[in-house]
């Protein structure tokens, strides 16, 4: 990895929220607070979908998961996010590991398809309880992290150490053991099984793995917006993921933070611009797929190569 | 001592026995040779053995183990490796990555996710050995599906070598291979021997009695005949079925 | 509970399914035969349901709307599959369900640029507005009679196709096996474009009769989407009688499970928990359903795949 515009983007994205506020375009951090919470999301989809070749069409049951479980505790009256934090992460984990291991016995569509039908689940089963918002969605304060304030700029701040240190873990974990024989069962399932890889545990801790962090990025967006909506556990949420992580470049590492970014940049410009934003973005992903299958990343790559 | 025993193995897909109760014992350091008709049930016996799929009935047991029931990777482990009729290669991996891959397995676990796998040196080192008992050394760092087929093929072997097998199953190591490339393969083969015990299925009939030191016959799922290569050249029943009805033919 | 409600919701049951037939039907060839994904099926579902409406809305016949809409629908469909999707059956899974999730996106928002936001009204012809008595003392919807008799006819008619004609056993040779039907010397292509072209009209009636029961309105197509891939893969991918058994069971327990859940939970369970959780159970049913068949038969209920 060439570190030098690496460091130069961490240190624009450090100097950006001072500089905002001088100027008056606070909208603009908090713009980029989401940016980076989506990277976070779609990078971990990019984990299973890219590089295990797992297409799991159910990745925002995580997401809204650990969205709801923050908002949850804190309408329960648990304000620390030092519990926060930890039981949200663990019930994704869980979730993931109790969905992967049944959607794992299964191949192709039918993992695509019964990966969707156990989000489906989750999103019914949440939005039935009323008692937490039903359709409405739920309110949730920020919580408290005791060191300091969770303001719009400290929650800035925090979303990038995050998704920093996330990325960090995951460029080692590609490159690691774990991560060449998730990648090998991706090239060719059956020979990687037959020189002594137990394929369905490697599938299922990286299925765990990019559960969790989809919950990180869930809790997250809660404290973002302050509310946890049905529509980040909805199937078009799932949807919108694998857009991002296909527009980036799929197995590509910076594929889900350049998709997450581009996508959500032009929707919000089409949104300022047209009613009808959606047509502009249903018609680029669809070049992007005819066109450039190997998303962004890959065109770059193929400039500078 | 018999390295790898099946007894009474069966498997039925719907209604069509593909194994019909096969009898089958491979002892330690032979080259034993599995034959038969095409359909006759080889790729799905060594799917078996192999642990990707599991038998309607019977058993396997394997240098002292019963493996019946074992998935795929633990058979690995024991020393049971095995080869693809058809090519089955990592192949966009160049020829050293897919034999680290196969090295990896075996060396420690592969649960380590922090690390980077490209600094382990040993993996490396071992990879090199074996691309040069293959004779692959110049092609070490060409992508697997630019290999000439030859080269495939032995590639295809080698990646069950690096599992540093007991037994080697090879499912028609030669198909698909001229005269010339046949050859390389037979020799590769007859060193191999010398260190490991190999089950040896294929068509090509000069290379079967040129390696093998037992010969089985497989027809319709069963074991027809079991014997050293002159006992089963010699057997009507074998002709009748397979060899073609021409005692002292074709075949040497 | 009066048995005369219970033989009321199994009808109910019933007829929902059998209009989830006719948008699974199009969907499991077209996955079955092209093994291609397409989500916008759905779309075709929603473009029938409006043109019905807007075609009812001009010629004021209700019959006559519904054949205008299920013709233009066919069109619009083989038009789809002409310029677009026949790109994507070479790709990868991944890349059809971007492209056919793109083109969802595209077709809600030409609807809404055509028909604005608000949903369309789109009622039961008069004639069969009312109830009628099926059996003694139980009065039943005509309309809702009528669709059960129209999905009835349908769907004899498909099996007869499928199973009694030329194109169709084209079809079940490419649903069992591509490579060997193209071998056969099936002209692939335009039976492609036609297959959608008869999906499109599948989907334009369900849209026709489901629109004045449900809403018409730009995402109805996706909630029905997904339960229409629930049932093909129950029913086993690429098998008619697959999706007929499939749907049916969808639709019975689907619809009876909202009605009698929470009735029997507030049997067992405290009325505070049963308001809550039937609900929640019922809306999960099918999903748990799938999911327990995918369990035991992975490749659903009836494989079409050898």
């Amino acid at each position: 990895m060439r570190y030098g515009p690496i460091l130069l983007l961490l240190g624009l994205l450090l100097a950006f929220p001072p500089i905002a506020s001088a100027t008056g375009l606070e909208f603009y951090t908090g713009l980029l607070t989401k940016l980076m919470i989506f990277a976070l999301a779609a990078g971990s989809l990019n984990l299973i979908l890219g590089y295990g070749g797992m297409v799991s069409f159910g990745h925002a049951a995580y997401f809204g998961v650990g969205a709801y479980t923050a908002a949850i505790l804190a309408r329960e009256g648990v304000s620390s996010a030092w519990v926060i934090w930890p039981v949200a992460l663990a019930l994704s984990g869980l979730l993931a590991f109790l969905i992967g291991a049944v959607c794992l016995r299964t191949r192709g569509v039918y993992f695509i398809m019964i990966t969707l039908a156990f989000a489906q689940m989750i999103y019914f089963l949440v939005v039935s309880f009323k008692q937490y918002g039903g359709e409405d969605g739920l309110r949730a304060r920020r919580p408290d992290f005791g060191l300091f304030e969770l303001s719009d700029t400290t929650l800035y701040y925090l979303t990038l150490a995050v998704l920093a240190a996330v990325l960090y873990g995951l460029y080692r974990l590609v490159n690691s053991r774990f991560g060449r024989v998730l990648q090998a069962i991706r090239e060719n399932e059956s020979r990687t099984a037959a020189i002594g890889y137990p394929v369905y545990r490697f599938q299922l801790v990286a299925f765990v793995i990019a559960g969790v962090l989809a919950g990180l990025a869930g809790v997250l967006m809660a404290h973002y917006t302050e509310y946890a909506s049905p529509n980040l556990l909805a199937w078009q949420q799932s949807g919108h993921l694998m857009m991002m992580v296909i527009l980036g470049g799929v197995g590509q590492f910076w594929g889900g933070v350049l998709g997450a970014a581009t996508l959500l940049l032009v929707e919000e410009i089409l949104q300022d611009l047209t009613l009808y934003w959606q047509l502009g973005v249903g018609l680029i992903l669809l070049l992007v797929v005819l066109f450039a299958p190997r998303g962004l990343a890959g065109l770059l790559r193929r400039r500078a190569g | 001592m018999s390295l790898l025993v099946i007894e009474h193995l069966t498997k039925q897909f719907g209604g069509l026995l593909a194994v019909n109760d096969c009898n089958l014992s491979v002892e330690v350091g032979e080259i034993h040779a599995l034959i038969g008709p095409n359909g006759a049930g080889k790729t799905t016996l060594i799917n078996q053995i192999s642990g990707a799929q599991r038998p309607t009935k019977g058993r396997i047991r394997f240098d002292g183990h019963e493996i019946t029931h074992l998935p795929q990777h633990q058979r690995v482990r024991l020393g049971l490796a095995r080869t693809f009729q058809i090519t089955n290669l990592f192949r966009s991996y160049t020829v050293l990555e897919n034999l680290e891959l196969a090295v990896q397995a075996r060396s420690g676990s592969s649960f380590r996710f922090w690390s980077p796998v490209k600094r382990e040196k040993a993996l490396r080192e071992e990879a090199e050995q074996i691309a040069e008992m293959l004779g692959l050394t110049p092609r070490n760092h060409t992508p697997a599906a630019q290999l000439s087929h030859g080269e495939q093929r032995q590639l295809e072997v080698g990646l069950a070598l690096a599992c540093k097998p007991k037994l080697l199953l090879l499912d028609e190591p030669m198909a698909g291979m001229g005269p010339e490339e046949s050859g390389q393969m037979v020799e590769l083969i007859d060193r191999l021997s010398q260190s490991v015990t190999i089950l040896l299925v294929e068509h090509d009939m000069d290379a079967v009695f040129r390696l093998a030191r037992r010969i089985s016959v497989l027809v319709y799922g069963q074991v027809i005949a079991s014997g050293p290569p002159e006992a089963i050249r010699a057997n009507p029943e074998v002709h009748k079925a397979y060899l073609g009805d021409d005692p002292g033919g074709q075949h040497p | 509970m009066p048995p005369s409600l219970f033989l009321e919701q199994i009808l109910n049951g019933v007829q929902f399914g059998l209009m989830l037939f006719l948008l699974a039907a199009g969907l499991t060839l077209v996955f079955g035969i092209m093994d291609m994904i397409n989500l916008a099926h759905g779309s075709l579902y929603m473009i029938g349901a409006y043109l019905t409406a807007t075609f009812v809305g001009l010629t004021g016949v209700f019959w006559l709307g519904v054949l205008l809409a299920v013709v233009g629908t066919a069109l619009i469909g083989m038009l789809l599959e002409f310029s677009i999707l026949r790109q994507l059956y070479k790709r990868d899974h991944l890349s059809q369900v971007l492209a056919t999730f793109a083109l969802i996106l595209i077709i809600n928002e030409v609807v809404r640029i055509i028909w604005g936001s608000q949903p369309l009204l789109l009622s039961a012809p008069e004639g069969l507005s009312g109830p009628i008595e099926i059996l003694p003392g139980l009065n039943y919807s005509a309309f809702r009679l009528t669709i059960i008799a129209v999905g009835l006819v349908v769907a004899v008619g498909l099996f007869l196709l499928v199973n009694n004609t030329r194109v169709g056993m084209w079809l079940r040779a490419g649903a069992s096996n591509r490579e060997m039907a193209q071998a056969m010397g099936v002209p692939i292509k335009p039976l492609f474009t036609l297959l959608f072209g008869v999906g499109a009209a599948l989907c334009a009636i369900a849209g026709a009769f489901l629109g004045p029961i449900l809403a018409v309105q730009v995402g109805m197509g996706e909630s029905i989407l997904i339960l229409a891939f629930v049932v093909i893969v129950i029913g086993g991918i690429g098998s008619i009688k697959g999706a007929l058994v499939g749907a049916l069971l969808v639709g019975i327990v689907d619809t009876a499970g909202r009605a009698f859940l929470p009735l029997l939970l507030s049997q067992v369970a405290s009325p505070e928990v049963a308001s809550n959780l039937g609900p929640a159970l019922a809306s999960i049913l099918i999903y748990l359903l799938m999911a327990v068949v995918l369990f035991f038969k992975p490749q659903g209920l009836f494989p079409a795949r050898t």
